[in-house]
């Protein structure tokens, strides 16, 4: 079946790096970095908010190049958009309905992103996270096939965002496609049927949550504060990162590398825990091919 | 698809109502104009006639003179700001990605503009009728489509202006420099001839002022004749179309570096 999103080796600059990836009928994939990793210039590519140097975007079938109308069926939504200050939020749901030919927002959507208060309110009034809801139902309101979000939940409460997930978990069970960017792993973990990690404009790795948390391994995890001198346990993978070093290993090897820690840590009590998204991250990150992660196990 | 065209006119004109800058631009100008010169030169002086033309007092001037800058001001200053700022928080994007397509947007915006200025020229006719009596010659048909061709002129340069790739800020200070260098050139008012014995320097000027030539045009138009003017007229009805042609290529809808 062809993917209603296809890219192929997405080239920008020094912030994109041949960046593949496509999305399925039916999935959420996100797109996951921390900042500056592209996520935001690979969304901008795909809207063609931003021209890429290279490599090939189709979406439902049908090639997009630059300066190309999206397809209709397509749906974006950076985060550096936003409306009028003294737009109701009535209007502007009335007037993008009109314009994509839809009858409005199904009830079912209004319901998920609590809109029906926010109807006779202007724009001005609205706070960042009713904003951001707003925006997601401009997105929809066009009845789409495929939806592009960049950073749809970032720096939202966690009402704000559980509406989000939930609006796009609606949209992944209409058998639509959605492509999301997001900071937060954990977020990633929880939400997507698929997840691209990115580093500095690369893909790092491709694949289902827990599919990138079993290249790790049957492993469990450790997190030591980074001002204690964890030194070199042994079949313990440690990776150092600015605020914490991790340690990733089986449970008697983190166990041994606690009694290493007992005399510099006093009382503290540790915590040993499986592994994450995140885990998979930094340590695919860490090493420079993930194909040695898993000759590694 | 026209009804796509009316969404967008009806939203438009509804955020347009909403903006303080429109109502000192459509509503509160003429009136301020008025009101000043009567301060100034006295509370008759609406009602003097014109000793080159009996029968045409000078309120009958004032009206035409209103519309063309009403229509100037609403062209230039009101849209070119309204187009940034759209265009600074992203909406041109958002509306340029809707099917409607981008040509209907800017159909909207002139359609807009168009009633925002009939709707100003309308209410300070109403009024000044009321208060002063109709003219004794009048031909609104010719007075509107004069008006429409200061519209289209004012609106081509708004657009343009709206349309190139600076922040809001730089385009708001832009656009009102534009309009009131305009304004001020054009006889802030006052019908150019009354500057020939005054000041006449000033009324030099007001000969080479484009929204003077413009008045001038529509002031002949609402007597139903055709004003001198008209060949300055017809090079900038030809310029805004030129302009046009500009504006299709620089219009920047992302205001992205």
């Amino acid at each position: 079946m062809t993917p209603l999103l296809d890219v192929t080796d997405l080239s920008k600059g020094q912030v994109l790096e041949e960046v593949s990836f496509t999305v399925e009928r039916g999935e959420i994939v996100c797109v996951v970095g921390p900042p500056g990793s592209g996520k935001t210039a690979l969304m901008e590519c795909l809207a063609g908010a931003a021209e890429p140097d290279a490599g090939g975007v189709e979406m439902l079938g049908r090639t997009v190049g630059p300066g190309d109308p999206l397809p209709p069926g397509v749906a974006v939504s950076l985060g550096d958009e936003s409306l009028p200050d003294r737009m109701k939020v009535a209007e502007v749901l009335s007037l993008f309905s009109r314009l994509y030919g839809t009858r409005g927002l199904p009830p079912r959507l209004l319901d998920l992103l609590d809109l029906e208060p926010l109807l006779p309110r202007r724009f001005k009034a609205l706070t960042d996270g009713q904003r951001r809801r707003v925006m997601i139902a401009l997105a929809l309101a066009g009845n789409p096939e495929l939806v592009l979000l960049d950073g749809p939940t970032t720096g939202l409460k966690p009402g704000s965002r559980q509406r989000i997930e939930q609006a796009l978990g609606e949209l992944r069970d209409g058998y639509g496609g959605v492509c999301v960017t997001l900071d937060d792993l954990a977020q990633a973990e929880r939400l997507a049927d698929r997840v691209v990690l990115l580093r500095r404009g690369r893909v790092l790795a491709e694949g289902s949550p827990s599919r990138l948390i079993r290249l790790l391994g049957s492993v469990f995890v450790l997190r030591v504060p980074s001002h204690m001198k964890v030194g070199r346990p042994r079949e313990v993978r440690v990776l150092p990162y600015a605020s914490s070093t991790y340690l990733y290993g089986s449970r008697p090897a983190l166990e041994a590398a606690i009694q290493e820690l007992a005399p510099l840590s006093g009382d503290r009590i540790w915590s040993i825990r499986p592994p994450t998204l995140r885990d998979a991250y930094l340590t695919l990150a860490a090493v420079p091919e993930p194909a040695a992660l898993e000759r590694g196990r | 698809m026209n009804g796509h065209l009316w969404a967008m006119v009806r939203v438009e004109l509804m955020l347009l109502a909403r903006s303080p800058a429109v109502l000192l631009s459509a509503v509160v100008l003429p009136f301020a104009v008025l009101l000043l010169l009567m301060l100034f030169i006295g509370f008759s002086f609406p009602t003097l006639e014109f000793g080159a033309m009996p029968g045409v007092r000078v309120i009958d001037r004032l009206l035409a003179e209103m519309a063309g800058t009403v229509a100037a001001s609403v062209g230039i200053t009101v849209l070119a700001t309204h187009v940034a700022d759209l265009r600074g928080r992203g909406t041109l994007r958002l509306l340029g990605r809707a099917p409607s397509g981008a040509g209907r947007y800017v159909a909207a915006h002139a359609v807009a503009a168009g009633l925002l200025v009939a709707g100003s020229v309308a209410l300070f006719a109403g009024v000044t009728f009321l208060l002063y009596g109709p003219p004794r010659s009048w031909h609104p048909l010719g007075m509107a489509g004069a008006a429409l061709a200061v519209t289209y002129c004012a609106f081509s340069t708004g657009l343009l202006l709206g349309g190139l790739r600076m922040p809001p800020a730089g385009a708001r200070v832009a656009a009102t420099l534009c309009f009131v260098l305009l304004f001020a050139g054009s006889g802030l008012g006052v019908p150019r001839e009354g500057w020939k014995g005054v000041a006449p320097w000033f009324y030099e000027i007001t000969t080479y002022n484009p929204l003077a030539q413009l008045n001038d045009f529509v002031f002949h138009a609402s007597l139903g004749r055709l004003s001198e003017t008209w060949p300055a007229v017809a090079g900038l009805v030809v310029a805004a179309a030129v302009v046009n042609v500009v504006t299709r290529r620089v219009f920047d809808w992302d205001g992205r570096p």
